[in-house]
């Protein structure tokens, strides 16, 4: 048994900083009124938070960085169908995973830049919104809320019940590492 | 035989007339929230501090949106479901409901007017703020998104 330092503090720090900037965004965005100025201030640092994890992941350290977890989909498909070679444990992302990684940026990323042009029909609008038609405003909220905003719940449900397989089925605590940092490897 | 049937022309073209024109009714609804819309992000921007504030215009802006929630309470005649609206079925099925609701941003509207004509800033933002989440809550039931 050795213990490896996997989630060096700054992608500690960023994951649980996202954590509580995905749950203040949502409940801004249910409650509304003044809120949602909140919302909007939530965004911000969402895009500074999210701009870090790109430059993170290409100078970071070895599990935080995109090369790491940027898998061949015949890697993905053979991890996925459970081939012997692909059995190798992954500390970091493991193929499947990293998926989830991307897909979670690209729709944050989404969400920022769709939110930026959306409106609320009451009072509020984005700060770039004065610069397009209604019209296209409206397409830009409704990718923002109905598409963006499902999609994130999605990957919330995703996230929560991978963990929860890896906890009750496979008998590992995922929650810990991304306390600590640490995680223990076999040899 | 005849004479029966001309009766009946007589009550349905009658009856046609005497509703408003969908796309009329759909334009002067449409028409009523666009400059409530318009007076309220005015507003908004002077608690934002993106516009000075001065007490007259502000007091005009919000007598304007007491105003147009007076006229979008009665523009949803029986019929104008159809058409490029927003505006969801279920606000003539459940009428009574929808209506209810119009009288509570109605009166949160009225409550943001007095706040105003006070003068405190303090009272006119948080009135502002009730009066939106009361007009967002009719827009999450009822308008398509």
């Amino acid at each position: 048994m050795k213990t490896v330092r996997v989630w060096d503090l700054p992608i500690r720090l960023f994951h649980w900083s996202l954590v509580v900037l995905i749950i203040t965004a949502i409940m801004t965005a249910k409650t509304g009124g003044k809120k949602l100025e909140w919302h909007f201030l939530i965004g911000y640092a969402t895009f500074v938070l999210v701009a870090f994890r790109i430059l993170w992941g290409m100078i970071g350290s070895r599990y935080a960085r995109f090369s790491s977890f940027l898998f061949a989909p015949g890697t993905i498909i053979a991890y996925v169908t459970n081939k012997d070679a692909a059995r190798k444990k992954y500390l970091g992302h493991n193929p499947v995973g990293s998926l989830w990684i991307f897909a979670l940026l690209g729709v944050v990323l989404l969400l920022i830049a769709t939110g930026l042009f959306a409106n609320d029909d009451i009072a509020s609008e984005g700060p770039l919104a004065k610069f397009i038609d209604k019209d296209l405003s409206d397409r830009a909220t409704w990718l923002h809320v109905q598409v963006c905003g499902k999609l994130v719940y999605m990957l919330i449900g995703l996230h929560v019940a991978a963990i929860a397989y890896y906890y009750f089925i496979k008998k590992e605590n995922l929650v810990i590492p991304m306390f600590t940092g640490d995680k223990t490897e076999d040899i | 035989m005849h004479c029966f049937f001309g009766i009946l022309l007589l009550l349905v073209a009658g009856h046609a007339a005497a509703e408003v024109p969908v796309e009329r009714a759909v334009k002067y609804r449409q028409s009523a929230y666009y400059l409530m819309g318009q007076h309220m992000s005015r507003i908004n921007a002077v608690i934002k501090g993106e516009m000075p504030y001065n007490k007259a215009l502000l007091e005009k802006n919000a007598e304007i949106v007491v105003m147009m929630g007076g006229v979008v309470i009665d523009a949803f005649p029986a019929g104008s479901d159809s058409g490029a609206t927003k505006a969801m079925p279920e606000i003539w099925r459940e009428m009574d409901k929808f209506r209810q609701l119009m009288h509570e941003s109605q009166s949160e509207l009225d409550k943001l007017l007095a706040g105003v004509k006070t003068g405190n800033m303090a009272t006119i933002e948080e009135r502002f703020s009730e009066a939106s989440k009361s007009c967002k809550k009719c827009h999450d039931l009822y308008k398509t998104k």
